[in-house]
């Protein structure tokens, strides 16, 4: 981590990029200051209060303090107004928008604010999830390899039994079915493992079943996964699921972005994984009598880790143009909720409103650029070595 | 070779199977009626569901579609279920069989009911008292089975044939209600062979037969065949123009590494990298469709829709468009410039450091011979496995394009699909282009192992 900021902090680009991520960071952060209908800090007849929080908004003070833009993304101006072009000039008018409002009268400049929190949050958190699935799978199938994980023929049989009996009295139990999952499921499974390992040496201590061991091809499993993953493409596959599911929020989005994007990760971990295990370390650490999960975690890992910075910093970029892109087609999280492509996409129904395609534009070029170039900087660095 | 063509072609078929499964359940569980939307199509649908011509007609459809068959070849079902539950057509009576088996498990005794309600209606509606049957179609508890009866015994005193139909409906509710039912089950696993939705519309589909659409009831086949044909034409014109241009520039300014034009025309690449395609193409829209800002800028023609009537053929369609089509596929050549550029800048340096080429040098072959003869070559390789790989993403790629610029392409029709829960169209569009994606990825890597001997048959 320290050297990866090294490596960007090297480049007068990467010091830029990250000055333009953190601005970012900081606006989506105090979104709710910057752009807000009420005052920060005002006084009134109760003394001084900050109507930002408490809600409540008399009108009436004696001085207050107003955020910088004074809308909030999901108000509709005082004076319902589409289209309103940005105006620079004239402040005094109280129907000032900065950079100009969008198809139902909002105001863009709030609207850019709160995009830059979904943005951000969107990007960030389903490359998350991505990596979780990445580095799981490719931990199976780069370190075990095809024979690496072995297991009992019974037992499997006994734990695929299992499953499918779990699954079946949740899908019938009538429970809600984030309960049953979260009560029952997780319960279960740690019972069911317990009892699947009774159940299959009891049969193979009595004779009548041989114990043999079978290897499990994780490899091949994952590589298969990866060729069903590349077959489809991903704009189609997002768009079908989003399509599926009744209420999509942002939660959905972030899921399906994540699972739609594990694959590079999959396969740089595998690949690192490939050339880390047959390190002298690692079998010396074998033969030491550690336990697998703690080779994996303390010795394996945070050798292929490395480069995978580079995949992240683009993962991100990627996902922001991609959640853009989807809520642009007015396919995304729910129109209430401003984004920068949302907005772009209010210029669809008139092509005249070009502040609503430059402003929203511009941001997620110099974010989608940023995290472009902190990329660049770190696959410079090492594909040298 | 041909031993890893035809390993290659056999490793499809599982991914294509998982595919097909994937995206008949996603039809599936979308919800979407399709005997309803067949209905509505052949202008059959009427307002009442409860009425008997309507259940006429969606029996007749439904066993049309093969809907009234079981889902998969095999299902899994709390034993008190009977294995004859999918044949029940009408989904408001399937939803009803279904609470009743929830909360009486008795399925005969249910099924005594039901009928006892069919025969109830029928006798309501000849004599046109429709309100009256409607209430009973979503109650399953005693209780409210009870405040029903209370209220239709008011309405109908003075119809004597309703009244009997009627003190045999209660009979029947009294028998359900009274019954003893356990709350322990336990599955039970029924096969239906190959009388199943899922055998019946994988076979029409292995002779590329995926049905009706569900909004204007066209076969799909003509619908997306049509669709790809655009698709794969103006993607296959985006990558071609592309990798000629980049080709070239990724060269020249490699050739003077580190030259004027190798800083600025690269730094102007690599942000075009980072602009996504929808917003250059909007941008474009906004600025140079239109007069507005300077009568300069009036460059491209305005989006419209396009004419398909004279013409026949997709290419010919193209050119009959083309005036069109020039602002779409620049957006895309440029998008797809400055991914393959880069590849070829980085390719062609990566090439210079290679022994050989010092080797050539040292030897007294100048700069330009050298890199004309030998680096050029070498450095076009990896070139080529991009721009295959660039074929289907520009296929996919291009659904913001084409819905941007009302293109009747692959993306378009998706999008409109799923604006109108069309999940017909949409399962077989996700087949299709896998499947074209799949040709494709294989026909680049045939390719690439005749250009390249080095490459060896590994399958992994």
């Amino acid at each position: 981590m320290k050297s990866a900021f090294k490596i960007i902090t090297r480049t007068k680009s990467g010091v830029l990029s990250l000055c333009v991520i953190g601005g970012f960071i900081l606006m989506a952060l105090f979104a709710d200051l910057i752009a807000n209908d009420r005052p920060i800090i005002a006084k009134s007849a109760d003394g001084i209060t900050m109507p930002i929080f408490s809600g409540a908004d008399s009108k009436s003070y004696e001085w207050s303090m107003q955020p910088i833009i004074r809308y909030k993304s999901s108000s509709i101006g005082s004076k319902v107004s589409p289209y309103q072009s940005p105006a620079i000039s004239d402040k005094k008018n109280k129907n000032y928008h900065l950079l100009g409002t969008d198809h139902i009268g909002r105001d863009v400049a709030a609207g850019i604010v709160s995009g830059s929190r979904w943005a951000l949050l969107i990007g960030v958190l389903s490359i998350l999830f991505a990596l979780l699935i990445g580095i799981t799978l490719g931990t199976l199938s780069g370190y075990y390899g095809d024979k690496g994980i072995r297991v009992s023929w019974i037992m499997l049989a006994a734990w695929i039994f299992m499953l499918v009996i779990m699954l079946f009295y949740i899908r019938y139990s009538g429970l809600n079915a984030s309960t049953a999952f979260l009560v029952g499921a997780i319960g279960s499974i740690l019972s069911y493992w317990a009892l699947c390992i009774k159940a299959s040496e009891m049969l193979s201590s009595s004779g009548y079943i041989k114990r043999t061991l079978i290897s499990l091809p994780m490899d091949l499993i994952v590589q298969r996964l990866h060729e069903l993953w590349k077959a489809v493409p991903v704009l189609f596959i997002l768009l079908s699921i989003l399509a599926l599911v009744t209420n999509p929020d942002v939660w959905t989005l972030i899921f399906t972005i994540g699972i739609l994007s594990w694959p590079p990760i999959s396969r740089l971990v595998r690949a690192e994984l490939l050339k880390v295990r047959e390190m002298n370390y690692i079998k010396a650490a074998k033969i030491g009598g550690l336990s697998q999960l703690h080779i994996i975690c303390k010795h394996a890992l945070p050798n292929a880790i490395a480069p995978l910075f580079v995949l992240v910093s683009f993962g991100i970029s990627g996902a922001i143009v991609v959640e853009a892109t989807l809520s642009f087609l007015g396919i995304g999280i729910s129109p209430d909720n401003v984004t920068w492509g949302s907005l772009m996409g209010s210029a669809r129904t008139n092509y005249r409103a070009w502040w609503l395609a430059v402003f929203p534009g511009i941001c997620i070029f110099l974010l989608v650029l940023s995290f472009n170039t902190i990329g660049e900087r770190l696959r410079e660095h090492y594909e040298k070595y | 070779m041909l031993r890893y063509v035809i390993i290659r072609l056999l490793l499809m078929v599982p991914t294509l199977f998982i595919i097909c499964i994937l995206s008949f359940f996603l039809y599936q569980f979308s919800g979407s009626d399709s005997v309803d939307s067949l209905l509505i199509v052949r202008g059959l649908r009427g307002s009442d569901e409860q009425s008997i011509d309507y259940r006429k007609e969606y029996t007749a459809v439904s066993q049309e579609l093969g809907t009234q068959e079981a889902l998969f070849y095999f299902s899994m079902m709390p034993h008190y279920y009977p294995d004859t539950l999918h044949r029940i057509s009408i989904p408001s009576d399937r939803h009803l069989a279904k609470s009743l088996l929830e909360e009486y498990r008795d399925w005969h005794l249910i099924q005594s009911y039901m009928l006892q309600l069919r025969s109830f209606s029928q006798t309501v509606q000849a004599l046109k008292l429709n309100t009256i049957t409607d209430a009973y179609s979503r109650v399953v508890s005693k209780s409210s089975f009870i405040s029903i009866n209370r209220n239709v015994e008011a309405a109908i005193t003075e119809y004597p044939k309703v009244v009997v139909a009627h003190r045999n409906l209660v009979e029947a509710q009294r028998r359900l209600y009274e019954e003893e039912s356990f709350s322990f089950f336990y599955p039970s696993i029924n096969f239906h062979g190959t009388h199943n939705q899922f055998h019946r519309w994988f076979v029409k589909l292995i002779s590329f037969d995926f049905g009706q659409s569900l909004i204007d009831g066209r076969p799909i086949t003509t619908k997306i065949w049509k669709a790809m044909s655009w698709s794969l034409c103006l993607g296959l014109i985006a990558v071609i123009l592309s990798t000629l241009i980049a080709i070239p520039f990724g060269f020249y300014a490699a050739f003077y590494h580190q030259g004027i034009f190798d800083r600025f025309g690269f730094l102007i690449l690599y942000m075009i990298f980072s602009i996504p395609l929808f917003w250059m193409a909007t941008m474009f829209i906004v600025f140079f469709t239109s007069d507005d800002f300077g009568s300069w800028t009036d460059i491209f023609p305005s989006v419209g829709t396009f004419f398909t009537g004279k013409t026949q053929g997709t290419l010919g369609q193209i050119w009959y468009n083309i005036d069109k089509l020039i602002l779409p596929i620049f957006c895309m050549v440029i998008h797809s410039l400055a991914y393959v550029g880069r590849q070829m800048r980085s390719s062609v340096l990566n090439e210079k450091n290679q022994p050989y080429y010092k080797t050539a040098v040292a030897k007294g072959i100048s700069h330009r011979e050298a890199m004309r003869k030998h680096v050029l070559a070498n450095s076009l390789l990896p070139i080529f496995t991009i721009v295959i790989s660039r074929i289907p993403s520009a296929i996919a790629g291009s659904l913001v394009i084409e819905v941007l610029f009302n293109i009747p392409g692959m993306g378009r029709l998706l999008f409109s699909s799923i604006h109108t829960d069309d999940w017909n169209t949409i399962s077989a569009i996700l087949i299709l282009i896998s499947l074209v994606t799949m040709i494709i990825y294989l026909i680049g890597d045939i390719a690439y192992r005749k250009i390249d001997p080095r490459i060896k048959y590994d399958l992994s």
